[in-house]
């Protein structure tokens, strides 16, 4: 029987962070269209500035509605707060900003999200921030590229798009060893599937875009403050535990104990670089989240059916899906998320680059674009769009194949889905 | 040993100490955050340490609460009798402060505190044996029940805080702490207690019943009792800004009990 202290995974994601509108019985959060919050008097505006108590003050800092879906996403994550951002790169950007410094230093996967890989090569490197990319399979190399100027050890729970899936513990051993944080981005499993946070993770971020909003409508993004890191201990973050001026000489690491990175992501990076997420948007998440639940479960099952069928597959070179046992990191997979293993399945054609190109033009139910965590199943030719300014080495090293495709696996009849790809694939070794 | 405090700066002889918080069971002096740093703003000093053995300070965790109040009372001695607001354990240290010390204290606050604190076994095996078991245990308890969050400081997921916040805790010290809870013997002190008192309760509070912070402002003569309505065992992060309203009504009044 369930413990009736404790609300379990499908509770908390319909209910955390939102209680009936004390003045109209509301049951959902209303989305507070409302650029600014008025203020009791002088002094409630003065001490709500000074961060001595919390409160709304301006929605670019922070907003009721989206504060609800921070504080689910904290529940769901098993953190203790949320920042949302107005997108996943901008969580990203949120969290190395507010983590590192001119001459600070990464260690990443090289298995990573486009985008993330582009900010960390081509971005942060003309602000002093440099990233040594290691194979994420490769531990001692995370263990060796750690300096004294390194600020965090960054990873995917499944990385994009070649579908690694990182050794959580083992990742946060050797960061936590070093007295440097772990940064997870979990986009691709959920919190459904992945906790970090249990695994080790000090920082989890989403692209909530993906399946957090789970219907490809709006753009967002969120980091969660898991509480674990001790700032203090590791000396590397003078700005969470030394005096910070703009407010007043506040020591974020002693003010705010285990919710010191939120806060200070929040009154610095999310303040400083605007990129704060909307009401309405954060309304759709929050709607989203109520069936992600279910939803993930779906997408994991079918997933899992595509991926057996695309092994005996017309044309197909290689499978590359973490519920499979010809996975490599098939047992990782089953013991992070162990109620499945995510809605991304990719595969290498025989025909290479220009049988990706055809496979795709020839799909009808799947729709070609950019994004994964949709209703709707997408097909996507990595090497040729999402990580196409990645040179031939890094490609490489990210598990790229010119012939990869990345399907990510919507809520459409698995037999359609599976209908439809042997029609293309068919279609392309004629 | 070094005692952590804030202000980190330490204590200034421009604002002298008015106020002094103390923190309960495996915690530290963040759970004071809302009132610190707003207190010191409107020109309040304030003084909230992290007991030894706690947080930053070192030292190890005292065996009593009787032990702890000697350790509080030597470290306000000459602080010309401030305020002492003390949270669940820390409540208990401030009442056998204000008993033995009658003369190093101005007035007690006492939130989410009982005469007698018994503390359930499965909550003290897991403190001894389970740390995370313990933590979820007691931030559970500590929120009313069916608690879904809501919490004023946007994005942060409270039951996440606190159970974080016990888990950073060192092995043993929070179980030391709820034995010293458990042993303490608060219904003699609390009729012998003569400094003004105030008993703050959260009334969904599932660690200590409000009609048991009730009990013990019946039992401390003139004390008054409030109960923050919706609250739970942290009133002042809970509801930071109706704590924060009645605490400043509290130090502002005369110091005599009244009906609030």
């Amino acid at each position: 029987m369930a413990d009736p202290d404790r609300f379990g995974f499908e509770t908390l994601a319909v209910h955390a962070g939102v209680q009936p509108d004390p003045r109209t019985g509301a049951s959902n959060v209303p989305i507070y269209l409302s650029s600014s919050f008025v203020f009791e008097d002088a002094d409630h505006a003065a001490a709500l500035f000074g961060l001595e108590i919390p409160g709304h003050i301006y929605s670019r800092i922070s907003n009721p509605t989206v504060a609800a879906f921070e504080e689910r996403m904290a529940a769901l994550e098993a953190g203790v707060a949320g920042v949302a951002t107005a997108s996943g790169q901008a969580a990203f950007a949120v969290i190395a900003t507010t983590l590192t410094e001119s001459g600070g230093h990464i260690v990443a996967s090289s298995s990573l999200y486009g985008g993330t890989h582009n900010i960390l090569a081509h971005t942060l490197p003309r602000f002093g921030v440099t990233t040594t990319f290691v194979d994420v399979r490769d531990h001692a190399a995370f263990a060796a590229a750690i300096r004294p100027e390194t600020r965090f050890v960054l990873a995917e729970t499944i990385g994009n798009p070649a579908l690694t899936v990182a050794d959580l513990p083992a990742l946060a051993d050797i960061a936590h060893s070093a007295g440097v944080p772990l940064v997870v981005d979990n986009t691709f499993a959920s919190p459904y599937l992945c906790r970090p946070g249990e695994w080790g993770a000090d920082i989890v971020f989403h692209s909530a875009t993906k399946y957090i909003s789970g219907h490809g409508s709006v753009i967002g993004g969120v980091l969660v403050d898991v509480g674990t890191f001790d700032w203090a201990a590791s000396g590397r973050f003078p700005r969470l535990t030394e005096p910070y001026v703009p407010y007043g000489g506040l020591v974020f690491a002693d003010h705010y104990g285990p919710a010191a990175f939120a806060a200070l992501a929040r009154a610095e990076g999310v303040r400083d670089f605007g990129a704060a997420m909307a009401a309405e948007v954060a309304y759709r998440l929050l709607e989203g989240l109520e069936s992600l639940a279910v939803r993930m479960e779906r997408h994991s099952a079918s997933a899992r059916r595509v991926a057996e069928y695309l092994q005996s597959a017309p044309g197909v070179a290689s499978v590359s899906y973490p519920g499979l046992e010809s996975h490599p990191d098939h047992d990782l997979a089953t013991k992070l998320m162990p109620r499945g293993q995510g809605g991304i399945v990719a595969f290498v054609l025989e025909g290479g680059s220009q049988a990706g190109r055809e496979l795709i033009e020839s799909l009808r139910v799947f729709s070609h674009l950019a994004n994964v965590g949709d209703s709707r199943s997408l097909v996507i030719h990595p090497a040729s769009t999402t990580h196409a300014q990645l040179d031939p080495e890094a490609l490489h090293r990210a598990g790229i194949d010119e012939g990869l495709v990345r399907l990510s696996i919507g809520l459409e009849d698995p037999d359609d889905l599976i209908g439809d790809l042997d029609r293309a694939l068919r279609r392309v070794g004629r | 040993m070094s005692v952590f405090a804030y202000p980190p700066a330490g204590i200034s002889r421009r604002h002298p100490v008015r106020v002094v918080f103390v923190h309960g069971a495996g915690g530290d002096h963040t759970v004071w955050r809302y009132q610190t740093r707003w207190l010191a703003s409107r020109g309040v000093g304030v003084w909230a340490p992290d007991l030894p053995g706690h947080g930053r300070s070192g030292g190890e965790a005292l065996g009593s609460v009787e032990e702890w109040a000697k350790w509080l009372a030597a470290h306000i001695e000459g602080l010309g009798s401030p305020t002492v607001v003390g949270h669940s354990m820390g409540a208990l240290i401030a009442l056998e402060t204000a008993v033995a010390h009658p003369e190093a204290v101005g007035r007690l606050v006492l939130v989410g505190a009982a005469a007698e604190m018994p503390v359930h076994p499965d909550l003290l095996a897991a403190a001894e044996h389970d740390l995370p078991e313990a933590a979820r245990m007691i931030a559970a308890w500590s929120l009313p029940a069916g608690h879904v969050g809501g919490h004023p400081e946007p994005g942060l997921w409270q039951e996440g805080g606190i159970r974080r916040l016990l888990q950073r805790s060192r092995p043993g010290v929070l179980a030391a702490d709820l034995r010293a809870c458990a042993a303490y013997d608060g219904t003699s002190r609390a009729e012998a207690c003569t400094v003004p008192t105030t008993v703050v309760a959260g009334s969904e509070d599932r660690m200590v019943r409000p009609r048991s912070s009730q009990r013990l402002a019946e039992t401390i003569p003139g004390a008054a009792y409030v109960e923050i309505a919706g609250a739970g065992h942290e009133p002042m992060v809970q509801c930071p800004q109706r704590f924060n309203r009645l605490l400043w009504q509290i130090l502002t009044s005369d110091g005599k009990s009244e009906d609030r």
